[in-house]
């Protein structure tokens, strides 16, 4: 269930927003997915193309691992994670 | 017979401190409420008020300024002028009478704590005199209020507000319960008396006046100028304390005290004075910008009431309060536009081609940051694509404001988290200062849930309305674009 929260700063936000997951199943790699198809043109203008996406952890700039699910990279509740352009 | 002279008999009439001999003096006064310094009596009961009146020329002035406030003009040319203003003005309205109603209504309690348990007699009398203040204050607000309420159900949150859990009144509780409610009087009065009323009222109150005045809504001017007229005076509670304290070696103490509370307050005034005058009040009458108020009223004034005290500046005010007037309420405004179902008041956008000129030239850089946000927005309602302007993502917020995390976006993105975890807990702060202000005292904040931390341990009901209803936010009460997206449509007059 969708039911742990992540905290996502997403590049060019003007804030950071909340994102409930699946820790189990949902996948680094898609949780910058998903940040991008709710943000992009929303709030944030359509990346240059081929842009990839970074995810890092926010508190030590550690990047993430795209097919590691968010329990086993150890994001904890609430864990704010960076999604740049790479 | 003949008249005494006030100046003859003032200083015995009000120097009702005794030896109690029924109960200890620690019972009478205990020193969690009194006075947890350990400031001898003699020393409380030096205390000297710089303004001093009596009871006759109070009620007599205090009669004089509600005749004046409540006869500008008839209710119904109020409501004439309602239904005529602008839709920046309307929203406005909106905004204060919901934001600041209750929070006067709060400071009665907080003047009566001062009355019961100051030990300086001075400072007890002038309390007397705030919470009748605050009293006018509340009802002044609620009236006005009130003669709205069949213009738009957003005025209902005078009364409302208050008693909900919608998201800015749980940030404003956070910050006005930990001023001014739950410390002990002297505490609570220097943090409220010198560092929220003497720095900031004048913002919403002479700054907006002034703004009311061009705008020619004499009726609010009026009301605000009565209210900073009481404030003025009031205020005055919080030096001759200061003076005391640094007097008996509580120099640190003190200067804590109104480095935690000018902290807390600016956040609150940034979001509702500053987009208030930014945004929401039409362009040809904004007197100043937000960040011109902020550096002549709060900057300058302040930071001479300050150093002649003998107390610094706040140690962040060049390296954190300077930069953020530039920035802080320019990205609260974007979120409070796009989460508008969230707010009681119908949000103004304010970024028409002529007022991003004007924001441009008065913020350099704004269009390269905060406009490039806007640029998705405009373009969105352009295309009718109005799902698009209302993100589905919930907006992370700061443990100690209340209010979203923002940064600066766009072409010079610097967004940051401050992070604390403490008892199994990560607590989120926007600024390295909320995070100081927690650390300060992790005791006092730690048990606190924020919005987002309700939403995210369930305690808010699940479904689509669930947020909604955790408010008392039934559809009629969710904010709307005040303006209907029309302002986006001066973007295609302006390329045809
Ligand atoms: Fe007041
Ligand atoms: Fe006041």
């Amino acid at each position: 269930m969708d039911s742990f929260p992540l905290v996502i700063n997403f590049q060019g936000d003007y804030g950071m927003k909340v994102m409930m997951v699946d820790p189990d199943t949902t996948t680094i790699g898609e949780v910058a997915r998903i940040a991008h198809d709710e943000l992009v043109g929303v709030v944030v203008k359509p990346l240059p193309p081929g842009t990839r996406l970074v995810v890092r952890r926010h508190t030590d700039g550690q990047p993430l691992d795209d097919g590691k699910t968010v329990a086993a990279a150890g994001l904890v509740f609430l864990e704010a994670v960076d999604i740049v352009h790479g | 017979m003949a008249k005494v002279a006030t100046r003859d008999w003032y200083d015995i009439a009000r120097d009702t401190n005794w030896t109690p001999t029924y109960v200890a003096e620690d019972e009478m006064f205990p020193p969690q409420f009194s006075d947890p310094y350990g400031i001898p009596l003699a020393e409380w009961e030096t205390f000297d008020e710089p303004y001093k009146i009596t009871f006759r020329d109070y009620v007599q002035s205090q009669r004089e300024k509600d005749v004046g406030a409540y006869s500008v003009k008839s209710a119904i040319a109020r409501t004439e002028f309602y239904r005529k203003a602008s839709p920046g003005w309307k929203s406005l309205l909106q905004l204060h009478f919901g934001a600041v109603s209750f929070t006067e209504y709060g400071s009665v309690s907080a003047f009566a704590r001062m009355s019961r348990f100051a030990r300086a007699p001075g400072m007890r009398n002038m309390a007397n005199f705030g919470s009748l203040d605050e009293i006018r204050h509340a009802q002044i607000q609620m009236y006005f209020a009130y003669e709205f309420i069949g213009e738009s159900r957003a005025f209902d949150w005078a009364q409302k507000a208050v008693r909900t859990n919608n998201w800015v009144v749980i940030s404003e509780r956070h910050c006005f319960d930990d001023i001014e409610h739950t410390r002990d009087v002297i505490s609570a009065a220097i943090m409220t008396n010198f560092s929220f009323e003497q720095a900031f009222t004048n913002l919403q109150f002479v700054a907006l006046s002034a703004d009311a005045k061009k705008y020619g809504d004499y009726s609010f001017a009026t009301m605000l100028q009565t209210i900073q007229s009481d404030e003025a005076r009031h205020a005055q509670i919080g030096e001759p304390l200061i003076e005391i304290m640094l007097r008996n070696g509580r120099k640190a103490e003190a200067q804590k005290l109104i480095d935690i509370s000018f902290w807390r307050i600016w956040k609150q005034f940034s979001v509702l004075s500053g987009v208030s005058m930014d945004y929401y009040t039409p362009l040809e009458q904004r007197e100043l910008s937000f960040k011109e108020f902020v550096k002549e009223f709060v900057g300058n004034q302040f930071l001479r009431n300050i150093q002649a005290l003998g107390l610094e500046k706040p140690w962040y005010w060049d390296e954190y309060f300077l930069p953020d007037i530039d920035v802080y309420h320019h990205a609260q405004q974007i979120g409070i536009y796009l989460y508008r179902a969230t707010e009681w008041w119908d949000v103004i956008a304010g970024v028409s081609p002529a007022e991003r000129q004007w924001l441009e030239s008065k913020y350099p850089g704004w269009n390269d940051t905060f406009g490039q946000v806007w640029d998705v927005i405009t373009e969105n309602i352009l295309a009718g694509r109005l799902e698009r302007t209302e993100p589905k993502l919930l907006p992370m917020m700061c443990n100690m404001v209340g209010f979203e995390l923002t940064g600066v976006p766009g072409k010079k993105w610097d967004v940051r988290d401050c992070q604390v975890d403490y008892e199994g807990r990560r607590y989120h702060f926007g600024h390295p200062v909320d995070k100081w202000i927690f650390e300060q005292e992790p005791k006092r904040y730690k048990n606190h849930m924020g919005f987002i931390d309700r939403i995210v341990r369930g305690i808010v009901p699940a479904g689509p309305d669930g947020v909604f209803d955790y408010m008392n936010m039934g559809e009629a009460d969710r904010g709307n674009c005040g303006e209907n997206f029309a302002w986006a449509e001066s973007y295609r007059r302006a390329a045809e």
